[in-house]
């Protein structure tokens, strides 16, 4: 299904995260989220639009439909940055912050 | 170690104001030929004006008088600043005018549209560095002698082209890994065509004006003239030349008068003359007096952009590239064509400051590209100039189609105009003789008028005819036009014939 797509979109409302436009970009497929998704606060390469805003979206659309090196970009990029998304980063990340406040304890 | 004996200090500012794109949204696309955020493009003006541009004017202005012609600056006004100060501060202009009136401050000549064209086209490049020419002796009265590049984009080929132009000098980068263990302190020439010599900005000092200014994290915080001067004297022993180019924004607004910027551009140049021996002077005094130490060969563009001082802030992504691809690929019909807007949008949607908008490397350090960026993201930057930009192109198509069915249309469509103005032509001569006739013949009067009613009704009629087929197809107007003409000309003989 995403392997035919050009483009996936996610207009939510509301969002509490949403998975789906990761699997997407995983398969090489430019994503748009609504600004009010959970997922779009981790996500640089992916457009980013208001749920309410639908010019905006058809212009994304429109945009990564005609200008192949947009859609590139986004796959590209989209791509990379999906695949660092990982638990063990985030664990790490987690993990670097502990050590960072039981370095800095004062007494 | 001088060869002609002389120490120069060149100061120079940049002046530019990039015309902004407004949100243009592809439902725009063939309806709404106007790209521009008027708005936002006429309020920074008049805050940058009244922030910037005017106090250190007129502080310049004042050390001109007061130093008595040993203080001299250079200045490039690229073209869309000067439309811009017309458009919304025209006093600007005038305080700038002034300026050039001293006879101290040496104007630059540069692309007109402050753009990248130095990268793609050498015809393109040379006509857009005659028009800013042209603009600079009709508005400030100067004849540019001396030449910078878009954000002092320099490569020896863009020198070479430069330099076949007539120009003395050229302002570019001190970028280290062109200089290697060169100084940037003295004056060179170009490797391919040595008349042209090359002034290296001295990186170090103008970024202590321009970004470290108003740094409190920085050591030598606060900078006074007197520190900066002594500065510049310690270089004495082993320097010809320093070159300090700086964006003029830097007085007033990158830093502003609170920090005590201007206070330090009035002293600056006081302390320069007591402290050390260098004088100031324009590149094109210093191409005339300075002797070049050596060529400096620059093979790949450099420029005075972030960290690497190369092209990649405007050229460094696919969007970037993909962007003025499709831009230069329309110059061939641009330059076809003469409509005046099309001109001005050209030279507008050229500006470099659209390239530099999409740059990813904004993603990962950018403060700068940030500060002066309109939009949220890249990707929205280079959507909103690619929809700007087709609409451009459909304007364009619709003057100079390009397929050859497109094309055929636009020459039946030409020669269908050609056509009305023969039918136009006749038609007139018809009524000139006819009246000939009434005049010489009273006699025959009614016969003629006859036929003369006849005649004017048929081309009416077929005139009609055609605009009907205007919509219709092309091809058949032609003949039809065709045949009026034969009709015409049969009856030219006809009436001719009716006057023996």
């Amino acid at each position: 299904m995403l392997d035919m797509s050009d483009v996936y979109i996610m207009p939510s409302v509301s969002e509490p995260f949403g998975i789906s436009p990761l699997e997407a970009m995983q398969s090489n497929v430019p994503v748009i989220i609504s600004k009010q998704s959970g997922v779009a606060e981790i996500l640089t390469h992916a457009v980013k639009t208001d749920f309410w805003d639908i010019d905006a979206m058809a212009d994304a659309i429109y945009g990564i439909l005609n200008y192949p090196a947009l859609s590139n970009m986004f796959i590209k990029n989209g791509k990379e940055e999906v695949i660092r998304l990982k638990w063990d980063n985030s664990a790490r990340h987690v993990r670097d912050i502990y050590y960072r406040v039981i370095a800095n304890k004062t007494y | 170690m001088s060869v002609s004996g002389k120490k120069a200090i060149c100061f120079y500012f940049q002046v530019h104001q990039p015309f902004r794109l407004k949100r243009y949204r592809f439902f725009d696309l063939g309806h709404d030929h106007y790209y521009y955020d008027d708005f936002s493009n006429e309020s920074i003006m008049r805050k940058v004006a009244e922030k910037c541009y005017l106090p250190a004017n007129n502080i310049i202005l004042d050390l001109i008088q007061k130093h008595k012609g040993k203080f001299k600056v250079t200045f490039s006004l690229s073209g869309l600043a000067i439309s811009q100060f017309r458009l919304y501060a025209p006093e600007v202009l005038d305080s700038f005018r002034k300026l050039a009136e001293t006879g101290m401050v040496e104007f630059l000549a540069e692309t007109n549209a402050h753009s990248l064209v130095s990268l793609k086209s050498r015809s393109e490049f040379e006509r857009q560095v005659t028009n800013h020419k042209k603009m600079l002796k009709e508005f400030l009265g100067v004849e540019a002698t001396s030449f910078r590049n878009t954000e002092l984009i320099y490569s020896d080929t863009i020198g070479m082209w430069v330099a076949e132009m007539g120009f003395k000098s050229i302002l570019t980068e001190g970028a280290k890994h062109v200089l290697g263990w060169k100084s940037p302190n003295f004056l060179y020439c170009n490797s391919l065509n040595p008349r042209l010599k090359v002034l290296l900005r001295n990186f170090v000092l103008s970024d202590d004006i321009a970004f470290r200014f108003s740094n409190r994290d920085w050591n030598s915080w606060p900078l006074t003239a007197e520190k900066y001067a002594s500065w510049i004297n310690k270089l004495a022993p082993k320097s010809e030349l320093i070159n300090i180019f700086l964006d003029y924004e830097t007085f007033g607004e990158h830093n502003w008068k609170e920090t005590g910027i201007f206070d330090f551009l009035s002293h600056m140049p006081g302390a320069v003359l007591k402290k050390t021996p260098f004088r100031f002077m324009t590149p094109t005094e210093i191409a005339d007096i300075l002797q070049p130490v050596s060529a400096i060969s620059v093979p790949s563009p450099i420029s005075w952009a972030d960290e690497e001082r190369d092209i990649t802030a405007w050229l460094g992504n696919e969007l970037q590239v993909a962007a003025l691809d499709k831009l230069y690929s329309l110059a061939g019909k641009v330059n076809k064509c003469e409509d005046a807007l099309i001109k001005k949008d050209w030279e507008y949607l050229q500006s470099s400051d659209h390239f530099y908008y999409m740059a990813t490397k904004f993603f990962s350090d950018g403060a700068v590209h940030a500060y002066f960026n309109p939009y949220e993201t890249p990707y929205d930057a280079f959507m909103n100039y690619m929809n700007v930009l087709s609409d451009f192109e459909i304007r364009l198509q619709k003057l100079f189609p390009d397929t050859a069915e497109q094309d055929q249309i636009f020459k039946l469509g030409t020669q269908v105009i050609e056509k009305d103005m023969l039918i136009e032509k006749q038609a007139n001569e018809i009524q000139k003789l006819s009246k000939k006739i009434a005049k010489t013949r009273p006699d025959m009067r009614p016969a003629i008028k006859k036929s003369i009613v006849k005649l004017t009704a048929k081309t009416t009629a077929e005139k009609g005819l055609e605009k009907d087929n205007k919509s219709l197809d092309k091809k058949q107007t032609i003949a039809s036009s065709k045949e009026i003409v034969t009709k015409i000309t049969a009856g030219k003989s006809k009436s001719k014939r009716l006057n023996k």
